[in-house]
C-alpha cells in the first residue's frame, strides 16, 4: 500500500485518559506503518496533563509499543488498572 | 447469575452461587475470596467506589487466568467476577471461587488469580471522598517505568 495512505484505527479511552481526552472512542486516520507506540505520541503529546505510564492494547490483546496498526484495528490506551 | 466462568456484572455478585458454581465431589476444597469496598485509603474516608471495565477485553483476560490456573493445578475449578459501576462501602467488587482437590491448591490458585487479575484486567477504580474522586491504581510492577510522568 501506498505510505500516504491512510488506515482507519477505532480508539477507545478508559478512566483518567477518558476523562482527559474527553470521549471514550473516536476514530482515528494513520499512515500506513504506524506503530501503536507513535499513534499513542500523536494524540496524547506531553504536555500540561503529564505523562502516564500505559499500556497498549491491540483488538483486545495487550501489544507492545512498536506494534504496527492494521486497517480497522480496535485500540485501547490502558493506563494504571485498579481492579480487584 | 451467569454459569460462565469468568464475567463482569453491574448487579451484586452472588457468593454462594459462586461457590456452587464451583464446587465438585472431586474437591476436598471450596476457598472463595471476596474483595469488598473498605471505608478508607490510608486514613482518608471513602464513601464508595466507581469501577470502569473494558468489558470486551476483560473477560476474555479473566478467562485467559482461569484457564492458567486450570493448567496449573490440576483438578482445580474457578470462577472470577468483577463488578461494574457504581459500588457503596462493603459491597463485594471481585469474587474469586476456587475449589480444588486439597487445600494447598486452593489457596495457592485463588491467590495466583487475584494477583493476575490486579495486574492485568483491564478494569479502573475512582474512589469517592466526600470531597471529590480520584483514579487508584493497584500496586505493580506490570507498568513500564521509562514512560513515567
Amino acid at each position: 500500500m501506498d505510505p500516504a495512505t491512510l488506515i482507519q484505527i477505532d480508539v477507545r479511552w478508559f478512566a483518567v485518559l477518558r476523562e482527559r481526552r474527553g470521549c471514550d472512542s473516536e476514530k482515528v486516520g494513520v499512515p500506513v506503518g504506524t506503530t501503536v507506540g507513535a499513534l499513542y505520541e500523536k494524540l496524547n503529546p506531553p504536555g500540561v496533563a503529564g505523562r502516564l505510564p500505559v499500556l497498549y492494547a491491540i483488538n483486545h490483546n495487550y501489544a507492545a509499543a512498536d506494534s504496527v496498526l492494521c486497517d480497522g484495528d480496535e485500540v485501547a490506551f490502558v493506563p494504571p488498572l485498579g481492579g480487584g | 447469575m451467569s454459569a460462565s466462568r469468568a464475567f463482569v456484572s453491574a448487579a451484586p455478585l452472588d457468593v454462594a452461587a459462586l461457590e456452587a458454581q464451583v464446587a465438585s465431589d472431586s474437591c476436598g476444597a471450596v476457598l472463595t475470596f471476596v474483595g469488598t469496598v473498605r471505608d478508607n485509603f490510608d486514613g482518608r474516608p471513602v464513601s464508595g467506589l466507581d469501577y470502569e471495565v473494558y468489558a470486551e477485553m476483560a473477560v476474555p483476560v479473566m478467562e485467559q487466568i482461569c484457564g492458567e490456573v486450570a493448567a496449573q493445578w490440576p483438578g482445580a475449578r474457578v470462577v472470577i467476577a468483577h463488578r461494574t459501576g457504581h459500588l457503596d462501602l462493603g459491597e463485594a467488587s471481585v469474587v474469586i471461587a476456587v475449589a480444588a482437590p486439597h487445600r494447598g491448591a486452593a489457596y495457592d490458585a485463588s491467590r495466583y488469580a487475584i494477583e493476575a487479575l490486579k495486574d492485568r484486567v483491564p478494569i479502573w477504580k475512582k474512589e469517592l471522598y466526600s470531597d471529590g474522586s480520584t483514579w487508584k491504581a493497584n500496586a505493580g510492577p506490570h507498568l513500564p517505568s521509562e514512560d513515567a510522568p
